[in-house]
């Protein structure tokens, strides 16, 4: 266990020394700031383009930093045979890969914080702004909502206006364990430029996989009235996309069962969990990072 | 007692037949072989310093990588302490500086050895007291606080070697731990090289330089396209072959020299010293006696051995 945190720290020291990292989060910075000023110029809920936009952006730059940052690590370390002096030591290299995993899944979980604590500033600034009563000065407002935010992430429902913010986020969380762990696996066998590629498709697959499973049952109702009208066994109405699809809604992760979540706490301000969602996310993350280590276990360095 | 065996060792590469590019296509087809390393047999003892010699592309840098686990053989099988390879209690006793090594170059250089310290679980206090001493040992006390990117090509090889020694092993394994340093770097390997076989540490390096070799080896293997030549002390692969004894004397007229000299494959005068070369110990033993009878005094008498650097070539050629 100590190996394993020993790697983590050094990883995390590497990435957050890392200038692509600051590059991203400079960014999403700029972007859930800028979430205020759009809001002015909708017809709709300031709160909920705020809010929409905010967790958006916390996702998806948590997100490019799994994928930007995580799959040239382990990539890294063979490239610049750095691996060679690690694996002579007293671990395991499945340490080293959980220890690599849990480094980076720190670093993106750290941003997610600093992201947050932004994020909540925003909202509880746009709050006080929109209260009548709530007549001080420009710097006492912004003051308080900085207070606001860093005090939220501790006391989560402190305030009723983003007490639904820290459960969605605990869910991103979450998902980007699971996004990290294959930025890792793809890492342990593949070129970062092509573990990139593998990365993003998953996790746009992975948001996707709800509707790939609404299309499988299109196609098995064309299937059905097909077999139906030509008297033939279903199984044989069957098409090939059909197949592929859902093999394909069965091999991706279903990041979908996160995004509801968000799509909850935007529009009804409330957090209902699907109760198999975290286990869920915790086994697919676990399977990915047996199947990365299985991989690891047997790979010849160069 | 031998601390490290290997057992009819082998490692075969598969690599690219055809690596091309068309513009955007890329074409690979794999399926050639190499054979890196084949049937090697080795029996390392302890407590000496063994060297792995051999050219460019011997199979020294794969020797030593199968054996790290950096690796795996083809076939055949490996011991180190009497235990299979990758046994955590063998990793904890060994240490290992590869070629041309490259490390965390964010760290500080006391950062990084407290870090390898971590790996080997041994506690926060006692992590910093090695720390300090190791530097010290390798010469790098004044660069404990500059990032690795900072270092020069030596001072990363002794920071290097100072890792191989964190956990204060019984066998440390260096690869070409010479490569790149200059005469006054090198010496410093050398010298702490033998500093740890005063402590009774074995150690296995490989090398192509090969008088350093020469001067520290108890005894060495030379391995060529994969294959072991020979294996044995430096004594009794070299001591076979005296090429020729150089005997001084002094004191003997020029007639006596004359009246020899045609027996002799050279003969110098320096600074009223004669300097005779014979390929034959009949010779010399004749000349000694024959120059005390004629009042003659004898100032050396040097038998030249072929050096590692002439047997290795002999043996590299015949192959």
């Amino acid at each position: 266990m100590k190996e394993i945190v020993a790697i983590a720290l050094n990883t995390f020291k590497e990435a957050i020394r890392n200038r692509i990292l600051y590059f991203i989060l400079v960014f999403a910075v700029i972007l859930i700031l800028l979430s205020g000023v759009l809001s002015e110029l909708t017809y709709a809920d300031r709160g909920k383009i705020i809010m929409s936009f905010g967790f958006t952006a916390i996702n998806v730059f948590a997100a490019a930093i799994a994928v930007f940052v995580g799959v040239s690590l382990v990539y890294n370390e063979l490239e610049k045979r750095t691996i060679y002096t690690i694996v002579s030591k007293p671990i395991g290299r499945w340490q080293f890969l959980l220890g690599k995993y849990f480094g980076l899944l720190l670093t993106v979980w750290v941003n997610i914080v600093v992201m947050t604590v932004v994020f909540l500033t925003m909202v509880h600034y746009y709050v006080m702004v929109a209260d009548p009563t709530w007549h001080h000065a420009w710097f006492m407002t912004v003051g308080r909502a900085v207070g606001r935010g860093l005090v939220t992430p501790f006391w989560w429902n402190l305030y009723p206006e983003t007490s639904v913010v820290m459960p969605v986020i605990a869910v991103t969380m979450l998902e980007m364990a699971m996004v990290t762990a294959f930025a890792v696996l793809f890492s342990s066998f593949s070129t970062p430029v092509l573990s990139m590629m593998f990365t993003v498709m998953l996790f746009v697959a992975g948001r996707l996989n709800e509707d790939i499973v609404r299309f499988c049952v299109t196609l098995q109702d064309r299937a059905l009235k097909a077999a139906l009208a030509n008297q033939t066994p279903y199984t044989h109405e069957l098409s090939p996309a059909y197949h592929f699809a859902n093999w394909a809604a069965h091999v991706t992760p279903n990041l979908g069962v996160f995004h509801k979540v968000v799509e909850q706490a935007v529009f009804e301000h409330k957090v209902n969990l699907w109760h198999w969602s975290i286990p869920y996310g915790i086994l697919y993350t676990i399977a990915v990072l047996a199947l990365a280590i299985v991989i690891f276990q047997r790979r010849n360095f160069k | 007692m031998s601390v490290i065996e290997t057992h009819g060792l082998s490692k075969v590469y598969v690599r690219d037949v055809i690596d091309t590019e068309y513009g955007r296509l890329r074409i690979r087809f794999k399926g050639r072989t190499t054979v890196a390393l084949e049937d090697l047999n080795l029996e390392v003892n302890q407590g000496e310093i063994f060297g792995l010699l051999g050219p460019n592309g011997a199979g020294k840098t794969t020797t030593i990588k199968i054996l790290m686990g950096i690796h795996f053989a083809s076939s055949g099988t490996a011991k180190i302490m009497g235990r299979p390879l990758g046994d955590r209690q063998v990793k904890s006793r060994i240490g290992f500086l590869p070629e041309n090594p490259y490390f965390y170059d964010y760290l500080k250089g006391w950062e990084f050895l407290d870090f390898y310290g971590q790996l080997y679980g041994i506690d926060k206090r006692s992590r910093r007291a090695k720390v300090e001493e190791l530097l010290a040992l390798v010469g790098l006390s004044h660069a404990a606080n500059i990032p690795l990117r900072g270092y020069s090509k030596g001072m990363n090889q002794r920071i290097g070697l100072a890792q191989a020694l964190m956990n204060d092993p019984d066998i440390v394994f260096l690869d070409e731990p010479q490569s790149g340093l200059d005469p006054l770097g090198r010496k410093e390997v050398r010298d702490l090289i033998l500093g740890l076989r005063k402590q009774g540490k074995t150690v296995f390096f490989s090398s192509h330089i090969l008088s350093d070799a020469e001067m520290i080896c108890d005894r060495v293997a030379i391995l060529y396209r994969g294959h072991l030549r020979s294996v044995g002390r430096l004594s009794e692969l070299l001591s076979s072959s005296v090429t020729e004894w150089e005997v001084v004397i002094r004191d003997v007229s020029d007639e006596f020299i004359e009246s020899r000299r045609d027996r002799f494959d050279r003969v110098e005068h320096v600074e009223g010293e004669w300097w005779l070369i014979s390929k034959s110990q009949e010779l010399t033993d004749t000349i000694i006696n024959e120059t005390v009878g004629a009042g003659g005094k004898l100032v050396a008498l040097t038998p030249r051995r072929q050096s590692l650097e002439d047997y290795f070539i002999r043996e590299v050629k015949g192959s």
